[in-house]
């Protein structure tokens, strides 16, 4: 059995007495025999797979027990690695056989805690499947398998003058997979839109062990849009495992501002003009002077000392409409107090600054060994409220939190940082989130506007949501996934533990019930 | 029989909800979800009833007692305008036109290009591709929050005043484009852009007026597609663009919409002319440039190809990359059934439509060809945009063949999104 230690504390909502579910700072030991697949199971696997690609060291196991939300960490039972859709398709099939759940995963880059098997199962690693099919320049699309990493595909298509618009900052290491499955963002999605606005078709293998394409080279579908359903679905509706793409053509003219400002407030001030202008600026990042300290001692870009905030302002487009642009925006920010205003001058400039924005999670692990991050959307106005709100609880409840988010598109990213090892820290880290979720809540945002709702969020779902919404919500699943063995326990808030829920699952497995009654009863779905 | 089934239906509803028409005919004009609400949980007692909403289009067709109007008339009220967002919150009534006159004001309007007439609800169960779509994205990228109610009168909502989201799963991707089968929007929030300080919209008649000279039609298709290939690497400022030929008014035009900065706009004008006269060099006849904005709003008019109560006899929707489209539209331009069709493209939103009205024509055996050209070799989609009149319909397109996956998805979408069975066709 899995040897769980009891837990210092524990993340609101996240079932007590799930037997995979523990805070980070507490050991699980896993032995090959407890793994909940026979050895019949694990040797179908590795008879499909191929020994090398199916994982059931603990040692190894290890590596795959957590995404990059510390908070929670379930060691899987087996892991594989397949190769092809085939290979994906045939797991899924054999999961279907034996009614145990399975989970996709990518890089493990989540930071709601989505590739987690907390209820058990097979995790499928989609790592394998890395090749880019096909550039097509004229049509202005890339046909990629879902394990390719998000940079990759952008430096295979750079020289065709093009790019993959979504660029989450932890585009070096998360996959197309995972981007689709979250409907991830970026910097440049304020203009370029996100995830789900990129992609044309996608090969799935459903969770009842199908492969279909939904959409295609085309775009278009019949009268149910299959390929927007499926984006942002967290694993739970199938596994992802091509994707067809569109590229955008890079623009002419490119040049990014670092606005530094001496008080929080004139930044969001700022934010909301340069919205409200219609100036269309392609990204408008917001850094508090905590996180620039951080990045700066990190990454040596000179931002400036003694500013509450810094706004990285990128315009982009033609270069007269660059100019015009670049005009009006030195007219917005005169009307505020900005204490520094420098452009990038040449492209090594533009491109440490962004790496610079992007090396923040990065740049907190010199300061503390962990972070959570919540990943709330407000209406942009409401920026300078909620942002003083974030200060406020970060000194009520004594923690350290950064700021860095997508201030144009009111994305806040509090990362409240913690040291697992301190246990009341942690209990503090975990209240002050909550606190920040609310607020956010409060005046009209959602939960989650990249990160997913996954493991992490779900117990939150409620505050947004009434039961008969989440009910006519949860449905969608059931389309997809009437057994619920796709990504179980993700996303909406579990009626009992999700520990709980595995368990009598497995007990009913073992009893050998019926499908139908396994699925009404257990409540997987 | 059902007449009296509908006249009990009518009783049990609070009063004011049910109306009856001048036939005698009854249809619902509910004033407030709650209305709708009461509307879908009562009707769902009576077996037998479909609900139709009303897409602010005459129901000329197909007056049947069982399929009961609902008219969102009376939902259009504005909730919420937030300039400074860039967002508009509107009951699905509203139509563009009036959309557009609240945001006037504020120097902004819909970024997605449609006619005036065109209410929201009917834009939501179309998901009509738009000149615009290159530079602003789809319809289903305007729509950032949503309520609803699914066809047993549950309310559901998605989003809200934020512009970006993946809170649960995205139930507006359930709604936009899926003709009201599963759900009935009564609030819904949109993206706004601002009206640019200087815009200029045009109609370029690309044919030679001289008839006399016109050169072979493949000749001619392949000229013109390059040439807007080229129009659109040059034009900074365009923000959208479309092609197309009515069989009732002589030849092929294109419509533009450009619009930025004056000192980015006019440059790109003056592009166009140089554009149009090199076209004029190589061609007989004279290329005319429209600058009225009314000629502009003419053509959008005319194009909106998609609405109900129209009498063609097929209107196809046929979704291919670019690369592609050129190759049909040059490949198939001595086609008869070509020939004898309206064509629309976008080239920006991958979409053209092709539509005929003479009866019983193209053929099956044609339309055969089209559908197997498309999707077997062209990676593309081929639907029925609008429902087909007297027309015999290949299998390809009556039942297309689907993966057996979709099948079951949608029966139980139907099933547990409309369990009565009160918004399509019962499953
Ligand atoms: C430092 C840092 C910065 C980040 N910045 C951003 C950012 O700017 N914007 C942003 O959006 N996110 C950001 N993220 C979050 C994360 O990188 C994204 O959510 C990313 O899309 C996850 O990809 P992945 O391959 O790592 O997926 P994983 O973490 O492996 O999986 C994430 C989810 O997707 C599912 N999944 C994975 N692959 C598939 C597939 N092929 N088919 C179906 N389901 C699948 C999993 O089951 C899981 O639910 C950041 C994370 C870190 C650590």
């Amino acid at each position: 059995m899995h040897a769980i230690i009891p837990q210092p504390v524990w993340p609101a909502g996240v079932p007590k007495g799930a037997q995979l579910c523990y805070v980070i700072g507490v050991m699980a030991t896993t032995t090959p025999n407890n793994t909940c697949l026979s050895t019949q199971q694990l040797n179908a696997l590795r008879q499909a797979l191929g020994k090398l690609y199916v994982l059931d060291k603990p040692e190894v196991l290890k590596t795959y027990e957590c995404d990059a939300c510390l908070l929670i960490k379930a060691p899987p039972d087996v892991v594989v690695l397949p190769r092809t859709v085939e290979e994906v398709a045939t797991v899924v099939r054999l999961c279907n056989e034996w009614r145990i759940p399975f989970v996709p995963r990518g890089a493990g880059t989540g930071l709601s805690g989505g590739a987690l098997p907390v209820d058990g199962g097979v995790l499928i690693g989609l790592n394998r499947m890395d090749r880019i099919l096909e550039v097509d320049a004229v049509n202005r699309l890339a046909v990629v398998e879902c394990g390719v990493v998000n940079a990759w595909l952008n430096r295979e298509v750079k020289p065709a003058g093009l790019f993959y618009a979504p660029d989450p900052s932890s585009q070096t290491a998360c996959t197309i997979g995972g981007n689709v499955a979250e409907n991830a963002g970026g910097i440049h999605c304020l203009k370029y839109g996100v995830t789900t606005d990129h992609v044309l078709g996608l090969e799935v293998v459903t969770p009842e062990g199908d492969v279909v394409w939904l959409g295609g080279r085309h775009g278009a579908y019949r009268h149910v849009n299959w390929v927007n359903m499926f984006v942002g679905s967290e694993g739970t509706m199938g596994i992802a495992t091509k994707a067809i793409v569109k590229l955008t053509p890079v623009p002419d003219s490119v040049k990014v501002f670092l606005a530094a400002f001496s008080q929080t407030a004139q930044a969001t001030g700022a934010v909301s003009q340069i919205i409200a202008s219609g100036l269309g600026p392609s990204a408008l990042e917001f850094i508090d002077d905590f996180t620039a300290q951080a990045v700066d001692a990190a990454f040596h870009v000179g931002f400036p000392k003694g500013a509450e905030a810094v706004l990285l302002i990128e315009l982009d487009g033609h270069p007269s409409e660059v100019a015009e642009k670049e005009v009006r925006l030195k007219a917005i920010l005169e009307t505020f107090e900005v204490s520094q205003l420098r452009f990038a001058t040449n492209e090594a400039e533009r491109l440490q600054l962004w790496q610079a924005r992007k090396g923040a999670a990065a740049a907190y692990g010199r300061i503390m060994p962990a972070f959570y991050l919540h990943d709330c959307v407000i209406p942009r106005a409401e920026l300078t409220h909620v942002l003083h709100i974030i200060k406020t609880v970060a000194s009520d409840y004594e923690v350290l939190i950064g700021n860095v988010f997508h201030a144009g598109d009111g994305n806040l990213h509090p990362n409240i940082l913690f040291d697992p090892a301190d246990s009341a820290m942690m209990a503090r880290v975990l209240e002050a989130g909550e606190v920040i979720l609310k607020a956010c809540l409060g005046v009209g945002g959602v939960l989650s506007g990249e990160h997913g709702i996954g493991l992490e969020k779900a117990h939150f779902m409620d505050q947004l949501f009434g039961p008969v919404e989440l009910e006519v919500m949860k449905r969608l699943k059931r389309v997809f996934d009437p057994m619920g063995l796709a990504n179980p326990a993700k996303i909406f808030p579990a009626g009992g533990g999700c520990g709980e829920g595995r368990h009598s699952n497995r007990e009913a497995v073992k009893a050998g019930l019926p499908l139908k009654q396994l699925n009404a009863d257990q409540g997987w779905v | 029989m059902i007449k009296q089934v509908v006249q009990q239906l009518v009783q049990a509803l609070p009063e004011g909800l049910a109306r009856v028409d001048a036939d005698d005919f009854v249809w619902f004009g509910p004033t407030e979800a709650a209305a709708l609400a009461t509307l879908l949980q009562t009707a769902g007692q009576y077996p037998g009833l479909t609900l139709m909403p009303d897409l602010g289009q005459p129901i000329e067709t197909d007056r049947r007692w069982s399929v009961l109007p609902v008219s969102w008339e009376l939902l259009n009220e504005i909730v919420r305008l937030r300039a400074d967002e860039y967002l508009i919150t509107v009951q699905p009534g509203m139509t563009v036109g009036e959309m557009n006159r609240i945001l006037a004001p504020h120097r902004q309007r819909l970024g997605t290009l449609y006619p005036s007439s065109r209410t929201l609800l009917s834009l939501i169960g179309q998901d009509l591709p738009c000149l615009t779509q290159g530079s602003v994205g789809s319809f289903r990228q305007q729509v950032t929050g949503i309520k609803a109610l699914t066809g047993a009168g549950e309310p559901f909502k998605y989003g809200g005043e934020v512009v970006k989201n993946v809170t649960g799963y995205d139930m507006v991707a359930l709604l936009v484009g899926s003709r009201h089968q599963y759900g009935l929007p009564v609030e819904v929030t949109l993206k706004t852009v601002p009206i640019p300080e200087m815009e200029r919209r045009l109609v370029i008649d690309l044919q030679p007026v001289d008839e006399t000279a016109l050169p072979s039609t493949p000749a001619l298709m392949s000229t013109f597609v390059d040439e807007i290939k080229n129009l659109q690497a040059e034009l900074n400022t365009l923000k959208g663009i479309a092609l197309f030929r009515l069989r009732a008014s002589i030849g092929w035009k294109c419509l533009l919409d450009c619009g930025g900065w004056r000192n980015t706009v006019q440059p790109d004008m003056e592009r166009l002319q140089a554009w149009v006269q090199a076209l004029d060099a190589r061609g007989p006849g004279l290329h005319e440039l429209d600058c009225e904005a009314s000629a502009f709003d003419h053509w959008l008019d005319k194009l909106d190809w998609q609405r109900p109560g129209q009498s063609y006899n097929l209107v196809l929707k046929v979704a291919l990359p670019t690369a592609q489209a050129r190759e049909f539209l040059v490949g198939f331009a001595t086609a008869d059934w070509f020939d004898a069709a309206d064509c629309l493209w976008y080239p920006d939103a991958g979409v053209m439509y092709l539509r005929w009205r003479s009866p019983n024509y193209p053929y099956s055996a044609e339309l055969e060809t089209i559908v197997e050209w498309v999707e077997q070799h062209h990676d593309g989609l081929v639907t029925l945009a609008v429902r087909p009149v007297n027309i015999d319909l290949p299998d390809t397109l009556a039942q297309p063949k689907e993966p057996e996956a979709f099948e079951r998805w949608r029966y139980r979408l139907r099933q547990l999104y409309d369990p009565n069975g009160l918004l399509g066709p019962p499953v």
